[in-house]
């Protein structure tokens, strides 16, 4: 018999991924067949999709697999789960009409920075370019650089055997496209300890939130050899100059970056790798573009 | 190093070499690899972006940033020009280069980070 997980509805808060790292802390290790059921859930948002096609990804590492009931789920879960390609994830090759999704995404990590242009076309075609954003072209490659900062940390640093999980959504109700990047690695405090050599029990140990703090400052980056900064200290002041929203999750911290600054808290959870989850203003009322840009 | 010379300027066009995508650090090693012996030989260098769509600074890190490590702050800023930037990347550029002349000349963060890469190192 295998074990079978009644996946709730699952927004893209604090609790809602608190409650995936328990999932994860539960299946990391499992190497049996595990069934989803979706009796219990009326939506999904694009987090939790990218969270459990990773999760799918990780324990079939260890031998085991993930079988979604599709059939439990409401029809609106289902048409979204299609629409974004979840429900398909190992099926690339059919179009799909995507409508307000950005699709769900695998990188492999061995893929490396190889995989830097095709992520670029999925940036533009699926998310920059859609009707729905309002951003100026200037705009857009600022948004797409960004966006790529986490992607080669995650390329760089995170170590993930089971690669690296995308997607996202546009929600016109609210005005925000959202976007969720996630690798089941060894998370940023883990790497900037490596780095800093600080381990438990030693005058320079760092907390996670410590390590998280390190890893957003200027001209910090984890890598061995050279200088290479800036990379997650670019994102978080470009997002809080754009009225952006991005929360960080990995180990048993969590830092909200908006304009308003930075706000760290504790998880009650714990998860090894990293989560990403950023969201855009593109509600009609207001066409971003850079000053001076025609 | 000599006063940069404009007469034999060398003229990078970023597109043509690298696409309209600079984001890699691989391929910012390629344009370093072009920039490099010319600042040494007393060139000046104009990096031309002009058809560069996205550019991100693990690119612009080993292109430019890592010049900081052997030539110094006031020749890169006198020597290196550039054409075709955005705004927004001429800030990145910008802040680029002020946290690699950070890293590079500030012996104190900078020997503190070598001694964790030497560890590091050691136990490889």
């Amino acid at each position: 018999m295998g074990v079978t997980i009644s996946v709730p509805t699952l927004n893209d808060g604090i609790p809602d991924f608190e409650h995936l790292f328990e999932l994860y802390d539960r299946l990391q290790d499992e190497d049996g067949q595990v069934t989803f059921t979706f009796w219990r859930c009326e939506f999904l948002r694009h987090a939790a999709a990218a969270f459990l096609g990773g999760l799918r990804a990780a324990v079939r590492l260890n031998g085991g697999d993930i079988f979604i009931d599709s059939k439990s789920m409401r029809s609106g879960v289902r048409l979204n789960l299609v629409k974004n390609g979840f429900l398909d994830a190992d099926d690339t090759t059919t179009v799909r009409d995507t409508g307000n999704v950005v699709p769900f995404r695998h990188d492999p990590i061995d893929n490396g920075l190889a995989g830097a242009v095709p992520l670029m076309q999925y940036l533009f075609s699926h998310l920059l370019e859609k009707d729905w954003v309002h951003m100026s072209p200037g705009i857009q490659s600022a948004v797409a650089g960004t966006i790529w900062e986490i992607y080669a940390n995650a390329f760089e640093h995170s170590r993930s055997d089971a690669g690296i999980f995308s997607c996202g959504q546009y929600y016109p109700t609210i005005g925000q496209v959202g976007l969720a990047i996630i690798d089941f690695g060894i998370g940023i405090p883990q790497s900037v300890r490596d780095y800093h050599r600080s381990a438990p029990g030693t005058d320079n140990y760092l907390t996670s939130i410590e390590a998280l703090h390190w890893a957003l400052g200027p001209g910090h980056s984890t890598k061995s050899q050279g200088y290479s900064g800036l990379g997650l200290d670019f994102v978080q002041s470009f997002m809080r100059a754009n009225d952006g929203l991005l929360d960080i999750y990995t180990h048993d911290a969590s830092v909200r970056i908006n304009a308003k600054g930075m706000s760290y808290r504790p998880l009650s959870t714990f998860f090894p790798g990293t989560a990403f989850n950023l969201r855009l203003q593109c509600d009609g009322s207001k066409y971003f573009q850079f000053e001076g840009e025609k | 190093m000599a006063l940069c010379s404009e007469v034999n300027r060398l003229e990078i066009e970023i597109a043509n070499i690298i696409g309209e995508f600079s984001i890699t650090p691989d391929d910012g090693q390629r344009v370093y690899e072009r920039i490099y012996p010319a600042l040494r030989e007393g060139r000046a260098v104009l990096l031309d972006f002009t058809g560069v769509r996205v550019l991100a600074s693990p690119f612009l890190n080993m292109a430019v940033g890592q010049l900081l490590q052997d030539v110094p702050y006031d020749d890169v800023s006198r020597c290196l020009q550039t054409k075709g930037l955005t705004p927004h990347d001429d800030t990145l550029l910008r802040r680029v280069v002020e946290n690699a002349r950070d890293y590079y000349t500030n012996p104190v963060a900078q020997r503190a980070l070598d001694k964790a890469i030497a560890n590091a190192a050691e136990d490889m």
